[in-house]
C-alpha cells in the first residue's frame, strides 16, 4: 500500500494539470493512511482476534484504554503468582500505555488527513517547495506514517508476547 | 455570527482558549477539530494547560452546546522540538559510540517516549544511558514514559515466555530450550529454571535431565483466543515431532 502512495506522490509532483495534481495528491494521502491503518489492524488482530473488526474511528480509543486494561489484568495476576515484581508490572504497563497512546495519536492525525482527502474536495491540494500539502498535512510526514505505525506495532507486540498474551 | 466565532466565544469563557491554536471545521462528518499544541497538554489539571480529563470534558460540553461532534488533534510544538534537539546533541555527545539515532515523541508537555537505535551497547552502558536520559529530562520536568531500545542487544525472555516455550516443547533439555529461546549462554536460563523449580512451576527429571511444567505451571499460562494460543502451539509441536 505504501508503494502506491509513493507512486501517486511521484505522479502528482510530475503533473502539470491542476485537476490531476489534486486528484493524485489526495489519493496519496489516502493510501498512506490505509497503509497505517492496515498495519495497526493486523497487529490488533494478533493481540486479540475480536479487535480486528474495530471501526476506524474507534481504534485510537481502543489503543488508549483497552490495551492498558487487558495488560493490567494479566500483569496483576503475574505479580500475585510471583512471576514479576510490582516495579516490573508498573514499567511494562507504562510502556504499553505510552506506545498505545503514541499509535493512537498517529492514527487520529492520519485519519484527519484521510477524511479531508476523501470527502472534502473543496479543500485543495497545494504545493510548497515541491512538497504536497493538504491544509496543515504534509505528504512528507504522511509518507512516514506507515513505517512509524509498523515500528510501534512491533514494540507493542513484543510487550504483548512478553506477558503471554500473543 | 458564524458558528466558528461562537465556538471561540464559548472557549473564551472557559480557561482553555490559549491552549487551542486552531479550530478546523470538517464538514464531511459534521465535526470540529481542536488543534492543541502538545506543549499545552498536561498530565493533571494545571493553570495554562489542559489535561486529558479536562479535554474530554471540554469536548463533551462543546458537543452538548453546539450539537456537533468535537474532537482534537495534538500538533507539534516548536518549543519542545527545540528542547529535544538540544537533548539529542547532549546524548550523542556523551554516548555517541552507542547511539545511532533517537526518535522523541511527546505524549504531553510532561511526558515523552523515546526510541533509541543502538550499536555495541552492553548492559552496564545501557543502564547508565537510561539513568542519564531520565535525569536530563527531569531537569525540564518531563517524565520519560517509555524507552524502546532497537538494535543488536541480547534481550532475555520473560518468565512467561519461558513457561510458554516449555509448554510447547516439554519434556526438553536445558540446551534445547536455550536454543528454542535463541539464547547464547545457557547459564542464565539454568538460573531461571532453578528459580521456577523452587516456585513449583516446573520439575526436572534427574535421569533424562529434561524439564517439564507442573500442573501449577500449566495453570498460570494465559488462555488466549488467537493462533498464538499455547495449546495450539503445543499441538503443532507434537505434530512436527519425530516419534
Amino acid at each position: 500500500m505504501q508503494i502506491v502512495g509513493d507512486e501517486l506522490q511521484r505522479l502528482a509532483l510530475a503533473e502539470r494539470d491542476p485537476i490531476n495534481f489534486d486528484l493524485l495528491g489526495r489519493s496519496a494521502f489516502n493510501r498512506y493512511y490505509y497503509a497505517t491503518f492496515l498495519t495497526t489492524r493486523k497487529t490488533l488482530a494478533m493481540m486479540q482476534s475480536n479487535w480486528k473488526g474495530t471501526p476506524h474511528a474507534e481504534i485510537p480509543n481502543l489503543l488508549k484504554t483497552n490495551l492498558k486494561k487487558k495488560a493490567s489484568i494479566q500483569l496483576k495476576a503475574q505479580v500475585k503468582q510471583g512471576l514479576i515484581n510490582s516495579a516490573e508490572q508498573s514499567r511494562i504497563q507504562q510502556s504499553i500505555h505510552a506506545l498505545g497512546c503514541e499509535l493512537a495519536e498517529l492514527l487520529k492525525f492520519a485519519y484527519d488527513a484521510r477524511v479531508l482527502a476523501d470527502y472534502e474536495p473543496e479543500i485543495p491540494i497545494t504545493r510548497e517547495n515541491n512538497v504536497i500539502l493538504l491544509k496543515t498535512h504534509k505528504i512528507t510526514t504522511a509518507k512516514e506514517w506507515p513505517n512509524r505505525a509498523d515500528t510501534l506495532c512491533k514494540q507493542l507486540l513484543k510487550h504483548w508476547r512478553r506477558i503471554g498474551l500473543a | 455570527m458564524d458558528l466558528l466565532n461562537k465556538i471561540w466565544e464559548a472557549l473564551e469563557d472557559s480557561q482553555y482558549k490559549d491552549c487551542i491554536s486552531e479550530i478546523a471545521e470538517r464538514s464531511s462528518d459534521d465535526s470540529f477539530i481542536l488543534h492543541i499544541p502538545i506543549d499545552r497538554v498536561s498530565e493533571s489539571a494545571k493553570e495554562g494547560y489542559i489535561s486529558r480529563i479536562q479535554l474530554e470534558k471540554l469536548l463533551k460540553n462543546l458537543n452538548e452546546k453546539f450539537s456537533h461532534k468535537f474532537d482534537f488533534l495534538h500538533v507539534e510544538s516548536e518549543k519542545l522540538n527545540n528542547l529535544v534537539k538540544g537533548i539529542d546533541l547532549i546524548l550523542k555527545a556523551e554516548f555517541g559510540d552507542f547511539i545511532e539515532d533517537i526518535n522523541f515523541t511527546f505524549l504531553s508537555a510532561e511526558k515523552i517516549n523515546l526510541e533509541i537505535y543502538i550499536q555495541n551497547l552492553d548492559a552496564d552502558t545501557q543502564s547508565n544511558l537510561d539513568k542519564f536520559i531520565i535525569s536530563v529530562f527531569e531537569t525540564s520536568n518531563i517524565q520519560v514514559a517509555n524507552i524502546e531500545w532497537i538494535g543488536e542487544i541480547e534481550e532475555y525472555p520473560s518468565v512467561m515466555e519461558i513457561l510458554i516455550a516449555l509448554k510447547e516443547t516439554q519434556p526438553i533439555s536445558l540446551e534445547n530450550l536455550n536454543s528454542k529461546l535463541r539464547l547464547t549462554d545457557p547459564k542464565w536460563l539454568n538460573r531461571q529454571l532453578d528459580k521456577l523449580i523452587k516456585k513449583s512451576l516446573l520439575v526436572r527429571d534427574n535421569s533424562s535431565k529434561q524439564y517439564a511444567l507442573t500442573g501449577k505451571g500449566l495453570g498460570i499460562i494465559p488462555n488466549i483466543t488467537n493462533n498464538s494460543n499455547s495449546d495450539i502451539k503445543r499441538a503443532l509441536s507434537l505434530g512436527y515431532r519425530k516419534w
